[in-house]
């Protein structure tokens, strides 16, 4: 418990503080990505992806045709409160797992 | 009228929303079924292809979702599935199964109970799936389950109430409702649990692979109604003997 704690204040204050540095060059819009240097990378459901600087997490999930109210996600580990999507800025070698509901009854 | 961690429900049917052969399929018979509650499975999206949002094809403020915790192998892992169905919005509910094997995907009674008590701890409205075991539903009880669901069968087999006889014992002893879960392939099957005094019963496979999966949700909510009333109404005891339904008396006209 403590180092799911640890981990997730870790992993929202540093997106946190680096929105807040540079608040002047954020993003509105996910059309402007096409223009954006595509040089990140992060590992996101086991995949490596790379997605634009600065990219926010509820950005990067509306870009990919999900609805951020509809699914979970884990940062480095850590399960984020949903109300940290939109302030939290993806960084080189995040690892994200990104979970929704399907269809189950029970077992697999 | 069933209530379960003080949220009442209409009806006594549970249906899973597993293996039905799309998403309008599943919305037609859910709502033909009558239920109040669904359970739900939590998965990684497939980023290329994400497919339907579940939340978006069933509407939340007609259905409880109750996220059930399938894939888990122990405690720890259900526990994590848990807190990412909660953190997926679905509320506090939880369907907690872990199931290490999977041929059989019997429930593991240790890590179950430890589950739950973690669970219990962090705020969560906990079902267990368990086996049914009467003394097993004694100490989930204690552990803070706001119902019990022990299994008729094994899941998606078909087969029924082959514990019959330790259901009758968890249903007798039971303080919280029994959701009577797995192996209900047929309708007479859910009727059998509710005339036992089940308070529930939960439903997948069978609805969800009928040729006419509406049609059936149908037929499992009105063997769910017919066995709750036959419970309610006071069944007969079983007679080694016949016991005749015609007067027996008057008959000296023929001898």
């Amino acid at each position: 418990m403590i180092h799911f704690i640890s981990t997730f204040f870790r992993c929202g204050n540093r997106g946190l503080r680096h929105n807040g540095r540079h608040n002047g060059r954020r993003h509105q819009g996910i059309s402007n990505t096409e223009y954006r240097m595509m040089n990140m990378k992060i590992i996101c459901n086991g995949a490596k992806i790379a997605v634009e600087d600065e990219l926010s997490l509820a950005m990067f999930l509306r870009g990919k045709g999900l609805d951020p109210d509809t699914v979970a996600v884990a940062c480095d580990g850590a399960i984020l409160a949903r109300e940290t999507y939109a302030d939290l800025r993806l960084r080189e070698g995040m690892v994200l797992e990104v979970v929704r509901f399907v269809g189950g009854g029970a077992s697999c | 009228m069933l209530t379960i961690a003080g949220r009442t429900f209409t009806s006594r049917l549970i249906v899973g929303t597993g293996k039905f052969a799309s998403s309008a399929v599943m919305q037609a018979a859910i709502e033909a079924s009558g239920t109040g509650m669904v359970t739900v499975a939590l998965r990684r999206v497939d980023l290329n292809d994400p497919g339907d949002d579940l939340m978006a094809v069933l509407d939340r403020r007609q259905y409880v979702f109750l996220p059930n915790t399938s894939g888990a192998r122990n405690a720890a892992e259900a526990v994590r599935l848990a807190h990412l169905a909660r953190a997926s919005g679905a509320g506090d509910w939880v369907k907690l199964e872990v199931t290490p094997d999977p041929r059989t995907l019997l429930p593991d009674p240790v890590e179950t109970l430890k589950a739950t008590e973690a669970l219990v701890k962090d705020g969560f409205i906990v079902l267990p799936y368990m086996n049914a075991d009467p003394i097993l539903a004694q100490h989930l009880q204690a552990a803070g389950a706001a119902a019990i669901m022990p299994l008729g069968s094994l899941i998606g087999t078909n087969q029924g109430l082959l514990t019959r006889f330790q259901l009758e014992i968890i249903i007798e002893q039971a303080r919280v409702p029994v959701v009577v879960d797995a192996g209900l392939g047929a309708p007479s099957h859910a009727a059998q649990a509710m005339e036992m005094g089940a308070d529930a019963v939960l439903v997948n496979t069978a609805i969800a692979v009928a040729g006419d999966p509406v049609r059936m949700a149908r037929a499992f909510a009105a063997a769910v109604q017919a066995g709750r009333d036959a419970f309610e109404s006071g069944l007969g005891v079983t007679a080694p003997v016949a016991a005749a339904s015609s007067p027996q008396s008057g008959l000296g006209f023929l001898r």
